[in-house]
């Protein structure tokens, strides 16, 4: 929920300016808007109750307001740092009364307080104390430890910092810490981010319990979100070591020194998470590169022939692979029948046995007008998936489909008069030869030959080359890619995966697009190329003898075999970019947290390889939006920024020392960590992680600048 | 037969030799020597067909027969005869065929 625990609605000073005042209608409007939870109106050295209780009103439904002042606080030499009062709505009348009392005689423009003065007054009033803290008029730290010291409950103090940013760090640091709006112009509120508090509260009693970090409200608060029981493995390989821990539907950190079993815990996790098929998302840094080879493996890419546009040749490649010379007649027979004949005249007067045989295409015609027929069923369909209607007139629409139907009837009727005329002929030829066979049994003569075989061998050969050459065409270079976003980098931009599709091409294309050996495709390839030079020479036997074993050895049977598919990483001008280590974390850090339809995400040590400004501008902020969207999240790391500014609803930290591994289970808001196994062996939340998170306290200040890095 | 502009007549001679009956086709200088005595020669036939179907891709073709004044084996003039009449058939079905596709 949002908070605003400094916030203007009234020029009471002359350096306020006229539009900190703000109308009832303009307020509820902004604060509506803005969505805060929370106000505490604070104005300069002074409190209008009548105001407060019309703001109150106003708001009601969506908020709720708190009575405050900011005051001047005046130290060593007429010096003055400001100091912001919350008291208990409860106590409002007597806030009112003692800042009266306080401020008589004085008017808000030249009053200035004594720190042990005010802390008389209010502190039995039940207040909240809010220093400027780095920000001007800043307490300085005699003042800071005076105000600590003077408090009767040292919690009740909050630092108040410039903004949310400077917030964040000085938390980081364990300090603890807020921003308000300090709003100067209420047409622009909320002119800041505001800050939001991890745990719903209801009331001021509640923010006070969260201060003095009450395990009791704490539970309750955080029991307001779902969390379950889950058993975890953190050794690997050993399920007799076992873990329960409970995690909540937010963000949940594993911490620990190195090689105590972080990442096992997010591994076995996963394995829960799949055995129960809830979606997940998941994040090992120490895996992106497997992960990367897992999305650039072809498995799922099809070799075929569609892929490019191409013909898959299955024919050509039956009529290659079964290819063999139709022998030419001996003249022998020629002479035979010539040596035999006898010229009988009734032999003479029949005149049969000098009839041949009719030209044979073997089918040819048939198959031409057959696929003829195929292309027009297949317009006709085409056709019937576009409304014509949208483009034709009625008129014309019904012309064109006339003309589709004739064109199918048509080609129809020469479908069916091409096989009359095939089936004629080859019942001529059958009757021919046997007409032959049976007069040369008659009269012993040898049988005359049917032809010289010339137009049986010329029409085997001719239809090899018209295969080898359709091949050929169809085995040219060409290649196809489509792209799919893999992730964005910083300076990269996008970074995208491209699925190739190549024709074997000499010189270009590499082994790794191929099952099987390239080198015999190459062979192969080359072959056919051969082989279609020498289809209608004589020396083709040998070659083409060569070029059916190869295919059969290959089990080639389409121009599928030749495909060569390929998967790599491009940049946004498609030219080959293998990412960092640094962009490949950042791009699978990005798909796990963009991965919307996971319930539960899995991040092991999400920091490494990354830059810490990236981490806490864009990581961070999308791991707390996961834990606002009420998604599970699981994150094992050693980043500051990560396990201490998330404000983990739960906190599992493992330790190893002198007695073995130990499992702490915790949380920031009660700042204790509790041996799982032992409930009386506690630790500072706080102390440990500001040790464990990237070396300890002094580490933490002398990255002061990292973290604030790119401010 | 019928024979366009662009058809090319190639001759055929029919002689004998050290007493071996050979027809020879010559096809552009190339001569395909057929021995009529050989029971095989499907090989050299082959060769024969080869070139016979490489000039056909681009032209109608016809072979014409020729026998040498002395040449008296009436047997072999039939054979010849009867074989280049079939043959001339054929190169007019397989031309046709060409040029359909």
């Amino acid at each position: 929920m949002k908070v605003d625990f400094h916030c203007h609605t009234r020029s009471f000073k002359s350096g306020d300016g006229e539009m900190r005042n703000v109308n009832d209608e303009l307020f509820v409007k902004k604060i509506t808007s803005a969505d805060v939870g929370i106000v505490a109106i604070t104005n300069h050295n002074a409190f209008d109750k009548v105001q407060y209780k019309r703001l109150k009103q106003g708001v009601a439904a969506v908020c709720d307001v708190w009575p405050g002042v900011e005051l001047d606080i005046g130290y060593g030499d007429s010096k003055r740092y400001h100091l912001i009062v919350i008291c208990n709505p409860r106590n409002i009348d007597l806030f009112d009364k003692e800042l009266r009392r306080i401020t008589s005689g004085f008017t808000a423009e030249n009053f200035v307080g004594k720190i042990d003065e005010v802390v008389g007054i209010f502190d039995p009033l039940d207040c909240i104390f809010m220093p400027h803290f780095h920000k001007s008029p800043a307490i300085p730290p005699e003042e800071l430890e005076a105000l600590d010291s003077l408090l009767s409950n040292k919690n009740r103090l909050i630092a108040e910092a410039t903004n949310v940013h400077s917030m964040g760090i000085f938390v980081t640091h364990g300090v603890n810490c807020i921003a308000g709006s300090d709003i100067k112009d209420w047409n622009l509120y909320p002119n800041m981010e505001l800050p939001e508090l991890r745990l719903e509260i209801d009331n001021f009693e509640h923010l006070c319990m969260l201060l003095d970090r009450d395990a009791k409200i704490v539970k309750v608060l955080l029991d307001k979100n779902n969390s379950s029981a889950y058993d975890v493995y953190p050794a690997k390989g050993k399920r007799e070591i076992k873990e329960t821990i409970n995690l909540y539907n937010e963000v949940n950190v594993i911490f620990g020194d190195k090689g105590t079993g972080k990442t096992e815990v997010i591994k076995s996790l996963i394995e829960t998470f799949n055995a129960r098929n809830i979606p997940l998302a998941k994040y090992i840094s120490s895996e992106t590169a497997e992960a990367l080879e897992d999305m650039l493996r072809t498995d799922d890419m099809a070799r075929s022939a569609a892929s490019l546009g191409i013909e898959g040749c299955e024919t050509e490649f039956g009529i290659v692979s079964n290819y063999g010379d139709r022998m030419p007649t001996p003249i022998s027979e020629y002479v035979d029948y010539r040596l035999t004949y006898k010229a009988k005249a009734s032999q003479e007067r029949i005149g049969w046995n000098q009839m041949k045989g009719l030209a044979d295409d073997e089918g040819k015609q048939i198959n031409k007008v057959e696929a003829d027929l195929e292309n027009a069923d297949s317009v006709n369909d085409s056709l019937n998936k576009i409304k014509l209607k949208e483009y034709l007139s009625q008129e014309e629409a019904h012309s064109l489909n006339q003309l589709v139907r004739l064109l199918s009837k048509k080609i129809d009727q020469k479908y069916h008069k091409e096989i009359i005329e095939y089936q004629s002929l080859l019942l001529v030829n059958f009757t021919v030869e046997r007409y032959k066979y049976y007069v040369s049994a008659k009269t012993g003569n040898a049988q005359p030959p049917s032809s010289t075989g010339f137009a049986k061998f010329a029409l085997n050969r001719l239809q090899l080359k018209s295969a080898l050459d359709s091949i050929s065409k169809n085995l040219k270079p060409k290649e196809d890619s489509n792209y799919e976003v893999l992730g964005h980098t910083g300076e990269k931009g996008r970074i995208d995966i491209e699925s190739r599709y190549r024709m074997l091409n000499h010189g270009v294309s590499s082994y790794k697009e191929f099952d099987g050996n390239i080198t015999n495709l190459y062979k192969v390839k080359d072959l056919i190329h051969k082989v279609n030079r020498l289809a209608l020479k004589h020396n083709l036997d040998q070659d083409i003898v060569e070029l059916k074993t190869l295919l059969s050895d290959q089990e080639i049977i389409s121009t599928d075999s030749f495909i060569g598919v390929y998967k790599q990483t491009v940049d946004k001008l498609h030219q080959p970019y293998d990412p960092s280590n640094g962009e490949r974390s950042i791009i699978f850090i990005q798909r796990a947290l963009n991965d919307k339809d996971a319930r539960v995400y899995l991040l092991d040590e999400p920091e490494l390889s990354m830059a810490n400004s990236y981490i806490d501008e864009i990581i961070r902020p999308k791991i707390s939006e996961l834990g606002k969207q009420k998604k599970m999240v699981v994150l094992a790391t050693h980043n500051a920024n990560l396990a201490v500014r998330t404000l983990p609803y739960s906190t599992v930290y493992r330790a190893y020392g002198a007695d073995g591994y130990k499992t702490y289970y915790g949380n920031p808001f009660t700042n204790k960590l509790v041996n799982i196994a032992d409930s009386h062996d506690t630790k500072e939340w706080k102390e440990v992680s500001m040790r464990i998170l990237e070396g300890g306290r002094d580490a933490f200040y002398d990255r002061g600048g990292i973290y604030e890095s790119g401010r | 037969m019928s024979q366009g502009d662009d058809s090319r007549i190639l001759q055929a001679r029919l002689f004998v030799e050290n007493e071996i009956d050979y027809l020879e086709i010559d096809i552009d200088g190339k001569k395909h020597r057929l021995n009529l005595n050989d029971k095989d020669g499907q090989e050299q036939i082959k060769r024969m067909f080869c070139d016979l179907v490489e000039l056909l891709e681009s032209t109608a073709l016809s072979i014409e027969l020729e026998v040498a004044d002395d040449y008296d084996n009436a047997l072999m003039k039939e054979v010849s005869e009867s074989y280049i009449s079939d043959l001339n058939d054929e190169l007019e079905d397989v031309r046709a065929n060409i040029v359909d596709e």
